[in-house]
């Protein structure tokens, strides 16, 4: 009966921390594909401001690395890290289209990385 | 780094894995069933995984250990409510030997050869198949063996022999450190301890092995001068 009890409890923790991670990544990760949005809009208009959004997407990224990595694979997050530490220059000296391209190869490792945490079929399978 | 790193990992694995074990329960390897072997051979390659990449992170081997902790749990109580589940994971016990008779077919079945079948009768201290009454393949790939009544080593109960009970005998001094649990065993003190080393001249650092049953029966030997860390 203890061993139940042991079972359950492990249960529940583990289900605490699938939730949990399940949150995390998906407000994170929700949060950054905003950003690279923002940035190819204001892109044009204001490039000072699209300068600034990629310097505070980097640091709330940098801020929340830590805990993605308690539960994901740290080379897929090292990917993400390098693009967006390359973005600001990309924004300060590079053409408009390749900061186009690459805010939207970020987004999508961005939305892959959420996808890859989510129980889909294609996931467990 | 990455050594330390690494070495932090692995005992934080290893610390998990003894407790995984622990709340799974004891089991030699050679008394393990099919669930309960598969789970051991699981647990030890999914740790291996983030053991040896510290770009993994350490839940990656903790979370499908925990899972399979908790599977082992459920299914052995499945196992021990419901005898049919029970028979489902790990099969029957099949009668091999009937009657002094090799069951041919169900050897064949179990694909097991006549050599693997004296192995394991010898492995019993069973030389002759005509010594053999039943054998029985148990649900860990084990044999069991009845020997025929005439074949039997003769018990003091067949004898009508009356044979005083000294209970079992434990090692109440193992290299200088009496066992309180030993002690409750055979149902002494550390005070009849003191009083027998006392007789002995004998202090109890200097008691390798000291041994005793119910009946007060002792037997010391002492540490060799040299042979001790």
């Amino acid at each position: 009966m203890n061993r139940l009890w042991a079972a359950a409890g492990l249960l529940a923790v583990l289900t605490a921390l699938c939730v949990w991670a399940g949150f995390s990544t998906s407000s994170i990760t929700a949060s950054l594909s905003q950003e690279m949005t923002q940035i190819t809009e204001i892109l044009t208009k204001d490039k000072a401001a699209a300068l600034t959004l990629s310097r505070q997407a980097e640091e709330k990224w940098q801020s929340r690395h830590a805990v993605l990595c308690t539960f994901m694979s740290h080379t897929r997050l090292e990917e993400i890290d390098r693009s967006l530490s390359a973005l600001p220059a990309y924004i300060e000296l590079g053409e408009e289209a390749d900061v186009r391209a690459e805010c939207s190869r970020i987004a999508e490792m961005v939305q892959q990385l959420s996808e890859a945490e989510m129980p889909y079929f294609q996931n467990i399978l | 780094m990455i050594v330390i790193i690494s070495i932090i990992r692995a005992a934080l694995l290893y610390t998990f894995i003894i407790f995984a074990i622990r709340i799974m329960g004891k089991r030699q390897i050679s008394d393990l069933q099919t669930s309960e072997l598969v789970v051991t051979l699981l647990i030890s390659d999914i740790a291996a995984i983030p053991m040896q990449d510290t770009a993994q992170p350490l839940a990656s081997g903790i979370v499908p250990i925990a899972v399979l902790v908790i599977a082992e749990i459920v299914v052995s109580a499945l196992m021990v409510k419901h005898s049919s589940f029970r028979k489902a994971v790990c099969g029957s016990p099949v009668v091999l030997i009937n009657d002094g008779k090799v069951d041919q077919k169900q050897m064949r079945r179990l694909r097991i050869t006549i050599e693997d079948l004296f192995e394991q009768l010898r492995q019993k201290d069973v030389f002759s198949l005509q010594d053999v009454a039943y054998a029985i393949m148990e649900t860990n790939g084990k044999i069991s063996v009845v020997k025929k009544p005439e074949k039997e080593t003769v018990s003091a109960e067949m004898l009508q022999l009356q044979v005083a009970d000294k209970g079992i005998e434990t090692v109440i001094i193992s290299d200088g450190e009496l066992s309180d649990f030993s002690l409750k065993l055979c149902q002494k003190d550390a005070q009849w301890v003191r009083q027998i080393l006392q007789r002995e001249n004998r202090d109890m650092q200097d008691v390798f092995i000291m041994t005793a049953n119910r009946n007060g029966d002792y037997k010391i030997i002492e540490k060799t001068k040299g042979a001790t860390s």
